[in-house]
């Protein structure tokens, strides 16, 4: 695995380049995502559309990242609370774990 | 959340010897064993009240008494004229109740689940169960038919020491969709648990789950195996049997011409109009006819095959349907299926995307995104199923194992044991 891999800032773009997919440009720019934006508050995401993200991610990814894990650590409001960076944050730690 | 000695059992990954299939058996009833009285416990939610009134009526064309309580203004025009309704609710949660919807409108995917719980369905418990417990002492009831979402009904038959049957008029919770999410599962476990213990009752039960009898209006062929329920789990499918609707203009419906209902169900209302407008655009090109049910003005210049309608005798227009668009409200989605009929199903929140999912798994339609689909991806779903067999053989299946269930006449037979 090499460094830029794992970088932070890769993965956010990784990441917002999903959510544009997924979502649709017609509804969502790059640029209007910053790691403070909510999935469900402010991009209204869908069950459908979180499945299509989960899809992507385990594409990209693969079993290093498993975003059902991720959420199921976390209680009701953190889940209405959760955020692109913090999923960003959660995808940088496994990849920095399987990576040794 | 408070510390307790004692907490909810959680139904489905352990369910405890009491709530076993032996330990509950109620006592058979002799042949032609008399006249029972039944209390049904509804919330003021028209979908939940529609298959408790087919189950009364079938109870009531048996010979057996049957008595509602609930919101009483809401109720009654729901109900036959003459049925004895006892009052339930304080005049302070009456008054939120318009405000509580229009939130609720607001709300999607966990701040929903948050809402229903903190917002509707704790507090209705709290304001019904006086007016519950003192219907079942008026009405003198054998049995307590509660609805899932009415906290106060098993409470207040348990404190009345009397039998108590749950009718789930959805089946979300019969698959453990909160499996994924541990804490919000126990979260919500937690609501019912303190509810009853704000009540003095410390060997709690999971109310959503009478261990006596809990009817619920699906089968298998939609729900997925239900073979290790217990037996007082009772999948009886679609209690159908209502009135007739009103008027239609049927000379509309052109015959041999395919023809799609789209609705939104009781409760969305005009927030409704993105999602009607882009299936409007859909079907405008298609050679279909489409009755929309919505509320008037919702839509602008409705292309000429759209009828728009704020109400319609929906099962009677199901009969003369080829498919159907709905947000995935139980009630539509069975009553399609009942009918053979698949669906598009573009679910907004709650119980939806679950019932989405059964509808997809079961192979008898498509779902689609409510907040975003455009016009060309609700065309594409709609003529999908309108044309793929495979959708329509699926419906089928369905609706066979549905008639097969038995309905309301299940319900009422099975209730009957219980008095």
């Amino acid at each position: 695995m090499t460094h830029s891999d794992t970088g932070a800032d890769d993965i956010f773009g990784e990441v917002v380049r999903m959510l544009v997919e997924v979502i649709g440009a017609d509804f969502l720019l790059e640029a209007e995502v910053g790691p403070g934006t909510t999935f469900h508050e402010d991009l209204a995401m869908e069950s459908i559309e979180f499945i299509a993200l989960a899809e992507r991610l385990q594409r990209r990814y693969g079993d290093r990242v498993d975003l059902p894990a991720y959420i199921a650590g976390l209680d009701l409001d953190q889940i209405m609370g959760m955020t692109v960076g913090g999923l960003v944050g959660h995808i940088g730690a496994r990849l920095q774990a399987t990576a040794v | 959340m408070r510390g307790r000695r004692v907490q909810v059992p959680s139904l489905l990954d352990d369910i405890p010897a009491s709530l076993g299939g032996t330990a509950a058996a109620p006592p058979p009833v002799e042949e032609g064993g008399g006249r029972r009285r039944f209390l049904f416990a509804v919330p003021p939610l028209v979908g939940h009240v529609n298959p408790a009134v087919s189950v009364a009526s079938e109870l009531a064309a048996r010979g057996h008494r049957v008595a509602w309580v609930g919101h009483k203004t809401m109720l009654e025009p729901l109900l036959k004229p003459g049925s004895r309704i006892f009052p339930a609710g304080d005049a302070e949660f009456a008054k939120r109740l318009t405000a509580a919807r229009e939130q609720w409108r607001g709300l999607r995917g966990p701040a929903a689940l948050k809402f229903l719980w903190e917002e509707f369905i704790v507090p209705l418990g709290h304001a019904m169960l006086p007016g519950v417990q003192e219907a079942i002492g008026k009405f003198r009831a054998d049995v307590v038919v509660g609805d899932q979402q009415v906290l106060a009904a098993p409470v207040a038959a348990r404190l009345c020491d009397v039998p108590w049957a749950t009718s789930a008029t959805t089946s979300a919770e019969f698959t453990r969709p909160l499996a994924g999410m541990p804490l919000v599962e126990e979260w919500v476990r937690d609501q019912i648990g303190d509810f009853q213990l704000d009540h003095g009752i410390e060997d709690l039960l999971d109310l959503r789950f009478s261990d006596h009898l809990t009817l619920v209006f699906t089968t298998s062929a939609l729900l997925g195996d239900t073979s290790f329920f217990p037996d007082h789990f009772a999948f009886v499918g679609p209690a159908l049997s209502r009135p007739p609707g009103g008027d239609f203009p049927w000379e509309w419906l052109q015959e041999g011409r395919p023809a799609v209902l789209v609705s939104l169900g009781t409760v969305e209302g005009a927030a409704g109009a993105r999602f009607l407008q882009a299936a409007a655009e859909a079907v405008a090109d298609l050679d279909v006819q489409a009755v929309f049910v919505a509320p008037d003005r919702v839509l602008r210049d409705p292309p000429p095959n759209v009828l728009v309608r704020p109400h319609v005798p929906q099962l009677e227009l199901l009969a003369q349907m080829s498919a159907v668009v709905t947000h995935g409200g139980h009630n539509t989605v069975c009553e399609s299926l009942a009918h053979g009929l698949p669906l598009v199903v573009a679910p907004i929140r709650a119980d939806q995307p679950i019932i989405a999912r059964q509808v997809e798994t079961a192979g008898a339609g498509r779902t689609v995104r409510y907040g975003r689909a455009g016009a060309a991806e609700l065309r594409e779903a709609l003529v999908d199923v309108l044309t793929g067999t495979a959708y329509r053989e699926a419906a089928g299946r369905v609706r066979e194992s549905f008639a097969a269930a038995g309905g309301a006449a299940e319900a009422a037979s099975r209730l009957e044991k219980l008095a």
